[in-house]
């Protein structure tokens, strides 16, 4: 009766971990997450406008489906548990593929036993062979029967790379994800510095110099240049009057708006409205051509209506209504602690894939039995030749 | 645009003529016919060449026309006899020669968008990735049949096809990240290319054995490179 060895449960789970179906698996999931992104239209995040009209277009779309796939997180996959579960596994596999890789190469710096079929080779010489190994730059263990060719180091070093760098950049996507922010559609006027919230950081730019300064670490670049206008108002006796945009806000001489979408203001004390509706043809990048109407309130009804570019004046009874062009520029504003650790991660991953297509694990071995020749392992194409031939 | 489909026509003919030569002189192992197969897959990739840039400057329709002579160039190896295992290195081309002269026979807007269209370097590096792609699908189709041949070669398509996609992917992300702060601006093309992208890694990196796996391994890949590359 043969002694059966007890399989080690945990051996089991390592060689699972480790295996090459659970990472090309996790892969693949990884894949069929980002191509669902590219298929379905995906959520927007930051911006209440776009999601509005994703919203509306995916009801139009999808129709009584919508609740189901937006339950299922298909238009959120980056976002969803599901995608960064997923992340999660591939970088807790890396790390032990690391482990076991750093472990081959140990192991891999001494002759190993062949695996494989032996293939046997006739009127071929062991001497033109291991000339052609080592003109592929293999390393070549011979004891005194059996030889072995292998591409120890390089094959197990590029491999340990790419894993590195993965890692890195796994561990660059999380610390953005923990410590990071963006802030989308900052909208802001030129020589304007704007303190954002919560952060305590600043922003400007200056549309003379195109220079956007910030606080150091952050990341600000402008999406957008766009027109705005300034607007004040006073009465017959030159005496300035106070403009009001809103119920909530301060009514002030002057009022600066950037010109994304029509404008309102009030003049309380001389009974009007001004509408602002930019036109959609821009002149420059920081003109457009703008239509005011101007309304008394009470009773809202239109008094005049005219189009303005630059700088312009605007009599309406006996008060006069001036307007500047100002500039107006969009801003996305990042901070992204993990930019380093991701940047050198993504290197050392190129370095290691483009390492390890170069060298790829090679190893086999050879031995004399006559005239014969017998080979096992990843065989040479001087060898697969001489087999078809 | 007629011309371009004139061509691709002519293409599917010549490599169905390739595949049926493969067919008949597989068995009767006639002397010197991949020879002719070859010779073959040259006209075929020269009409294919010819059909693509017909249509100068490039269209969206040129796209997979490209690819498939990027594919079909080479031909087969290098054999005195030939093996019927030869067309499964010609049929994915033929299958994407047809699918290109069946998108631009039915697809209307394609032809109105030829004014001012421009292809850009990371456009062109997707269509040799994807032309090394349909390459690297046919022979991991064909090791499936002879696991032997030519298997250990330095540099096979599939190696090219992901040492590309590879400077592909890491340019675009490394750009990203250094003019916007971040990897991922969530676009079509970044969610194609890093799809392309990380399917070839399975595939790189995934199990070797057994070869029908790998071959599936490789359809996918191979697919979403092309997708990526045509805009599909």
């Amino acid at each position: 009766m043969i002694a059966q060895t007890p399989r080690d449960p945990w051996r089991t789970v390592w060689q699972i971990a480790t295996s090459d179906y659970l990472i090309a698996v996790l892969l693949l999931g990884i894949t069929a997450g980002l191509m669902i992104t590219t298929w379905l239209p995906q959520m927007p995040m930051a911006n209440p406008v776009a999601y509005a009209q994703w919203l509306s277009e995916t009801q139009a779309r999808f129709e009584n489906k919508t609740p189901t796939m937006q339950t299922l997180g298909l238009f959120n996959v980056t976002h969803s548990p599901g995608f960064r579960l997923l992340l999660t596994l591939v970088a807790g596999i890396l790390l032990l593929r690391l482990i076991e890789i750093s472990d081959r190469m140990q192991r891999n710096r001494e002759m190993t036993e062949p695996e494989g079929e032996w293939h046997e080779f006739l009127g071929i010489r062991l001497s033109d062979i291991t000339d052609d190994l080592r003109r592929r730059r293999y390393r070549l263990l011979e004891p005194p029967t059996l030889l072995q060719a292998d591409r120890w180091p390089w094959a197990d070093l590029f491999p340990l790379l790419a894993h590195i760098g993965g890692l890195l950049l796994l561990i660059g996507l999380l610390i953005t994800q923990l410590w990071g922010w963006q802030t989308k559609e900052l909208i802001i006027q030129s020589g304007q510095r704007v303190e954002l919230a919560n952060s305590g950081a600043f922003v400007a730019w200056d549309e003379n110099t195109h220079a956007v300064t910030h606080s150091p670490g952050l990341l600000a670049f402008i999406e957008e240049q766009m027109p705005g206008i300034r607007a004040q108002a006073s009465d017959g006796a030159e005496q300035s009057l106070t403009l009001q945009q809103s119920l909530n806000t301060e009514p002030a001489p002057t009022l600066t708006m950037a010109l994304t979408e029509d404008q309102y203001f009030a003049i309380p004390e001389a009974q009007l409205v001004v509408r602002l509706a930019p036109h959609s043809n821009h002149i420059t990048k920081t003109q457009r051509l703008v239509l005011v109407q101007v309304y008394r309130s009470p009773p809202g009804r239109l008094i005049t209506e005219t189009q303005i570019v630059g700088e312009s004046k605007l009599p309406v009874d006996d008060i006069m209504l001036e307007f500047a062009s100002v500039s107006y520029a969009r801003l996305s504003v990042i901070f992204n602690p993990g930019l380093w650790p991701a940047c050198i991660g993504l290197v050392i991953l190129t370095i290691g894939l483009l390492g390890s297509i170069m060298w790829p694990t090679r190893k086999l071995w050879l031995q004399e039995k006559g005239d014969q020749i017998q080979a096992a392992g990843d065989l040479l194409p001087m060898l697969t030749r001489n087999r078809e031939n | 645009m007629t011309t371009a489909l004139i061509f691709t026509g002519m293409s599917c003919g010549a490599l169905l003529v390739a595949i049926g030569l493969t067919l008949w002189g597989s068995p009767r192992q006639v002397p010197r016919l991949s020879h002719a197969v070859r010779a073959i897959c040259w006209l075929a990739g020269i009409f294919l060449l010819i059909g693509a840039l017909s249509a100068w400057p490039l269209t969206p329709i040129s796209y997979p026309i490209l690819i498939t002579a990027l594919a079909v160039f080479p031909g087969i190896q290098r054999r005195h006899h030939s093996h019927w295992s030869d067309l499964l290195l010609i049929l994915p081309p033929l299958i994407l020669a047809g699918i290109s002269l069946f998108w631009g026979v039915t697809s209307a807007e394609i032809k109105m968008e030829t004014d001012s269209f421009s292809i850009s370097v990371a456009e062109l590096t997707a269509i040799v990735c994807g032309g090394f792609g349909v390459r690297a699908l046919g022979q991991s189709l064909r090791k499936i049949t002879a696991p032997l041949s030519h298997s250990e070669k330095f540099v096979t398509p599939a190696a090219v096809t992901y040492a590309l996609l590879t400077l592909l992917t890491s340019s675009t992300t490394l750009t990203n990240l250094w003019q916007q702060g971040t990897m991922w601006k969530g676009t079509v093309y970044e969610g194609r290319l890093a799809g392309a992208w990380l399917a070839w890694s399975a595939t790189w990196f995934g199990p070797r054995r057994p070869l029908w796996l790998r071959a599936i391994l490789t359809i996918i890949a191979t697919s979403l490179l092309i997708i990526l590359a045509v805009g599909w």
